[in-house]
């Protein structure tokens, strides 16, 4: 039988001097689908799709593949798209965003790695509301990502001096350390993390990190406890979260040497990263922005991937508080919709029905019921 | 002394109403129609002329609670309850044209052709623009006029004027006709009046039928306001694609795009609880999240401005 072959798709787009290109293909080693986002030639994310749970390659259904050539093809004008509206509303914020808009953009371009154009939201931000600590912390990271150390450590810093309760900005701060080499005060940055929110998965792990770096250089007769420490980090950050493992409870049991612990950090770290929600978290920014500034636009259909898809996520295990509330969110967006389709509906009936008054009534109370959401919307936008 | 039966029979009379008290404290005039039809469709259409009865205390310039009470006495045989309700309503309500209609039905039903046709007169005066009025008094017509055997009817004026009032019927309320409504006419223009009361009557029974039918859509309502619990969203789509999918091909009636604009309010209704539900689930994660706590509060504010409006939802 001749093997289905699976299209490759490749659009590109120029930004102010720059070229973007997106490349979506099906991924037979990881049995999914790729959607690769580039920026002058050089890759700077991806995301992979499950579309199904069988081989693709192995099928046998000439219609099954046709439907997922379908769904290949769909992904790939998804991203495209949502690549153009990112620009666009890049534009539209420049006339009339506040500070809050832009730092929610500067999430949308960091979640997809587009790290200068995040800074520059971020930057725009600040200008607009110079005290909104958040908006450090997501420099802070920028700056990390590009590296430049020194420039993260001083927004991390900023940040705290603003809201120095905030664990991400004592953890980001201990990871800029990290990178820096500075163990000793990245992991009292990591410990000021865990005094306010003692579950935190990540800083176990990172802490954990630290110890063994610094007994990878020690390598005295103390390296023995600073391994042990790094072990019961890791065996904490293992606890807080991750699925059942044998394999991995097994290493932990038996974890001794430098290499058996770095060997337990690699794959903690690859399964929390698995797990991160910053992609999902940034479409969530992308559509909240869209619901305030493009809210004629966003098409019916839109809404229903996205609600699909942050469904899917919550259930897959992103149960996080701020994904439900984006989630609330646009489900009250897309009931505008249905109102919508209920006008039309009593407005037909009007038309053709000898009982108008039930219809005109049914009509009125529609549209009352639509002047309720937008009010709520415009409430919720003022968050944004 | 009343003795241990009427002691009984009292004790459940008043149990009984009590009960209709609570169902119209708790449901609002838009399912009350529902209610009954729901009573009628599991044998107990006198239950539904109680309900009415008591409806009617609460709601007495509501048309349509006239109407749906005639339907459910004659099916129920509690006819004198109806014309007692009927009668005192032409007292409140002198110049409604809905009382003397459904008063009108009422005789008609009884077969009480003479004052029937005097009160649907009544009424089409007030209100020339309804259509099954029209239908009622051309039958009531008919049927004193076939048993005054000894005038010729085709050469009374008024013949001329129910046939006029059938073409208009037609224009208002395209639903009624069927075929046996166009043989009925056929017949009527044939001189051949017993045969096309028949007809006729067909057609406004057919008509009856369907507004006594509790149809799926009276279930997804009535399942979503008495049994939340078992309401089932998955069906409510499903039905929703059904009917978008008649409209599609042109093939619903005009109450089914009433049904489908309300099946979209459903659908919203649900939108907005499941809203509610993800900021609660987003609270208990984060009990300080302090948008959750915003949205939620908006949302809440929101949703009690939004209930008494969808209560007004019209069938």
């Amino acid at each position: 039988m001749d093997e289905p072959r699976l299209p490759k798709h490749k659009e590109k787009i120029g930004y102010r001097g720059n070229s973007y290109a997106v490349e979506t293909e099906y991924d037979v080693l990881l049995n999914r689908v790729s959607v690769r986002l580039f920026k002058n030639r050089r890759l700077v994310s991806s995301r992979s799709i499950r579309i199904r749970d069988g081989q693709i390659e192995k099928s046998t259904d000439r219609e099954e593949i046709e439907k997922i050539k379908e769904k290949i093809a769909y992904y790939h004008r998804e991203e495209y798209a949502l690549l153009i509206s990112f620009f666009e509303l890049s534009q539209k914020l420049k006339l009339n965003g506040d500070g809050p808009a832009h730092h929610s953009l500067g999430l949308v371009f960091l979640g997809r790695e587009l790290l200068e154009e995040a800074k520059e939201e971020f930057l725009l931000a600040l200008v607009k509301t110079p005290t909104y600590s958040p908006v450090y912390n997501h420099l802070g990271i920028v700056y990390l990502k590009l590296g430049m150390i020194e420039e993260s450590i001083k927004n991390f810093q900023t940040a705290l001096k603003i809201n120095p309760d905030f664990a991400d900005y004592h953890h980001n701060l201990g990871t800029a350390f990290l990178e820096k080499k500075s163990y000793l005060e990245a992991e009292k940055e990591f410990q000021e993390a865990l005094k306010l929110n003692p579950r935190y998965q990540e800083v176990y792990l990172n802490l954990g990190f630290s110890c063994l770096e610094r007994g990878g250089i020690e390598g005295d007769t103390s390296t023995e406890t600073i391994l042990k420490e790094a072990l019961d980090n890791f065996k904490k950050a293992y606890q807080l979260g991750f699925k059942k493992d044998l394999r991995m409870e097994e290493l932990l049991q038996k974890a001794f040497t430098w290499e058996d612990l770095s060997r337990i950090y690699m794959l903690l770290k690859s399964l929390l990263t698995e797990g991160s929600s910053l992609e999902i978290k940034s479409l969530c920014d992308y559509f909240r922005l869209r619901f305030k500034y493009d809210p004629k636009v966003v098409e019916k259909k839109e809404v229903e991937d996205y609600l699909l898809q942050l469904s899917q996520e919550i259930v897959e295990g992103k149960n996080y508080p701020d994904l439900r509330h984006s989630l609330a969110l646009a489900y009250i967006f897309y009931s505008r919709y249905i109102l919508k389709l209920a006008e039309k509906q009593f407005q037909n009936f009007i038309q053709l029905s000898s009982e108008k008054k039930s219809g005109e009534t049914n009509l009125e109370m529609s549209r009352e019921l639509e002047k309720k959401i937008e009010l709520y919307l415009e409430e919720s936008h003022q968050e944004v | 002394m009343p003795t241990v039966e009427q002691t009984k029979i009292d004790k459940e009379l008043k149990q009984e109403k009590e009960d209709l008290q609570l169902l119209l404290e708790k449901y609002k005039l838009s399912m009350i129609s529902t209610l009954a039809l729901y009573f009628n469709s599991a044998g107990k259409p006198e239950k539904g002329v109680d309900l009415l009865i008591s409806a009617l205390e609460k709601w007495p310039e509501e048309p349509e609670l006239y109407e749906e009470l005639v339907f459910f006495a004659i099916k129920s045989g509690k006819t004198a309850e109806a014309e007692k309700k009927l009668l005192e309503a032409q007292v409140l309500l002198p110049e409604a044209p809905f009382v003397y209609s459904s008063l009108g039905k009422l005789y008609f039903l009884k077969k009480e052709f003479i004052s029937a046709r005097e009160l649907l007169g009544k009424s089409i005066q007030l209100n020339p623009g309804d259509g099954i009025n029209l239908l009622f008094s051309t039958l009531s017509s008919l049927a004193v006029q076939r048993e005054d055997k000894g005038i010729n009817l085709s050469e009374l004026p008024e013949i001329q004027q129910i046939e006029k009032d059938l073409q208009k019927l037609k224009e208002l309320n395209p639903e009624v006709v069927t075929d046996d409504f166009l043989k009925g006419k056929e017949l009527l223009a044939q001189n051949n009046y017993v045969e096309a009361f028949k007809y006729l009557e067909k057609s406004l029974n057919s008509y009856l039928n369907k507004k006594m039918d509790f149809t799926r859509f009276h279930q997804l309502f009535f399942s979503f306001y008495l049994e939340p619990e078992k309401f089932d969203l998955e069906d409510l789509k499903k039905y929703i694609q059904e009917l978008e999918k008649k409209l599609s091909l042109s093939l619903s009636s005009e109450k089914e795009l009433n049904y489908l604009g309300c099946c979209y309010i459903l659908f919203f209704i649900n939108l907005v609880k499941s809203s509610e539900e993800q900021l609660k689930k987003a609270l208990v994660l984060d009990p300080e999240f302090e948008g959750a706590k915003e949205a939620l509060r908006f949302l809440e504010k929101m949703k009690s401005e939004m209930l008494p409006l969808i209560d007004s939802l019209r069938f």
